[in-house]
């Protein structure tokens, strides 16, 4: 009952506004009838409202649908040069500064793609036919489709930089955190320990301004995506304490790094393992994480942000072009990004 | 005098069918064995021509049988007018009777 209730209601989204409640009214009470028969004659039976719906909104007075109606070339060359000048001024003003904004360069299909995609709402604009151009001039019909397709390019265009831009916001997740302050650390290093560290008990750097959302970064923790990850910088190895040293009891002040377990460490780690050089860093943090057992730590926790992103996959018609590729560094301004 | 409008088959058969049926849209899907989409967009069309005409069924009869009011669907004398037309034009169209659904 519930998908023919879904069904009918769908469709009355096609209806008219002010003929909707009555539309829906009587195919409701028909309903009543029709669902003591067997389920598929009673979803064949909701289907059809479909019909009966579109019949009524292509059937609708003029006076029915006042909002929309695009019965002359320059109403409708109107409509879409506002839609494609909102797309334009959305690119222009969200783009990401290294996204190319142009299409230069890109594969000779995608650029055939574009008006191939415009094609079908061409349809979707205007009910005129053909026939009714205006002044039933046979050359102006033709300056109408060609002015309707230079405006429907830059909506597809510019929504589809939108939506790769889009994508690339969503890629820039951080794996790691990083801090230089000085904490101290109990026997529980785990995630919650150390996003609880008081602000009191630390230190202010002097490199702490460059990074001014760390603190933030360290209490909420970092985001993570699940999926293909893979590191495309790693931090400093010699701002690493050493093993021995974490493992000495005491008080010590060192440059630590550490890895929010929250932030995939397993993903992380193994990202790190496949780097030479790298190993020991692994080692390291994996004792450091330790829940339990270890000597109460103070120090100074530096730890360099282990950014990762997201493999791009690469798509079968605009391929893996310069702007998708993974790129970027450690630096403030990634940090930025996920504020 | 101005001439008869001529139904297609399909029409003639939905317009005798309220005529000869209980005039509700189920009831025509039963008797001329359209389905939906055909049925109820044709209806719509005869009443934009006015050949029918529809009414609620009254709330308290709807309430008295448990059951949400209906819309039905009378022929206007133009419509009468056009079935009579159709049924010269189709002979058949005069069997179309009510299905009989057998009582439990």
């Amino acid at each position: 009952m519930r998908i023919h209730l879904a069904i009918l209601r769908s469709a009355a989204w096609l209806v008219p506004g002010e003929q909707r409640t009555e539309w829906f009214a009587e195919w409701n009470a028909e309903l009543w009838y029709v669902r003591r028969s067997d389920e598929r004659q009673t979803t064949s039976f909701c289907l059809g409202a479909f019909r009966d719906a579109i019949w009524l909104r292509r059937n609708s007075s003029p006076t029915a649908q006042p909002w929309l109606r695009l019965q002359s070339p320059a109403q409708c060359l109107g409509l879409l040069g506002m839609v494609a000048a909102a797309c334009v001024l959305f690119a222009l003003r969200y783009h990401p500064p290294d996204f190319p904004l142009l299409p230069i360069g890109q594969s000779l299909l995608a650029m055939l793609l574009m008006p191939l995609m415009a094609l079908p709402g061409l349809l979707a604009t205007t009910s005129l036919r053909l026939g009714e151009y205006p002044a039933n001039r046979y050359g102006w019909r033709w300056v109408f489709l060609a002015s309707k397709i230079a405006l429907l390019l830059p909506i597809v265009f510019f929504r589809r930089a939108g939506l790769v831009a889009d994508r690339r916001r969503r890629d820039r997740d951080l794996h790691g955190g990083f801090v230089r302050n000085r904490v101290s650390l109990g026997a529980d290093r785990s995630a919650p320990a150390l996003s609880g560290v008081s602000p009191a008990t630390r230190v202010p750097h002097e490199d702490r301004a460059a990074f001014p959302h760390v603190p933030q970064l360290v209490r909420d923790g970092v985001r993570v995506c699940g999926g293909a990850w893979s590191p495309t910088c790693v931090g400093d190895s010699d701002d690493v304490v050493s093993h021995a040293a974490l493992a000495a009891p005491g008080p010590i002040v060192e440059r630590v790094v550490f890895v929010n377990r929250k932030c995939g460490k397993e993903a992380l780690l193994g990202a790190m393992a496949a780097k030479p050089g790298l190993q020991h860093c692994c080692e390291w943090m994996d004792s450091l994480l330790q829940p339990a057992g270890r000597a109460p730590l103070r120090g100074v926790i530096e730890a360099r942000a282990f950014s990762a992103r997201r493999k791009p996959v690469p798509s079968p018609v605009f391929g893996g072009g310069p702007h998708l590729a993974p790129r970027g560094s450690v630096t403030a301004e990634n940090y930025l990004t996920i504020s | 005098m101005p001439a008869e409008p001529k139904l297609s088959h399909t029409a003639a058969m939905i317009l005798q069918s309220i005529h000869a049926g209980d005039g509700y849209g189920f009831s025509v899907m039963e008797m001329t064995g359209l389905p939906s989409g055909t049925v109820y967009p044709a209806m719509r069309r005869l009443e934009r021509d006015g050949l029918i005409l529809w009414q609620w069924e009254r709330q308290a009869i709807a309430d008295a049988g448990q059951r949400p009011p209906r819309k039905y669907y009378k022929l206007t004398r133009p419509g009468r007018a056009t079935l009579e037309a159709s049924q010269r034009r189709y002979p058949l169209l005069a069997k179309l009777a009510p299905v009989e659904v057998e009582q439990p």
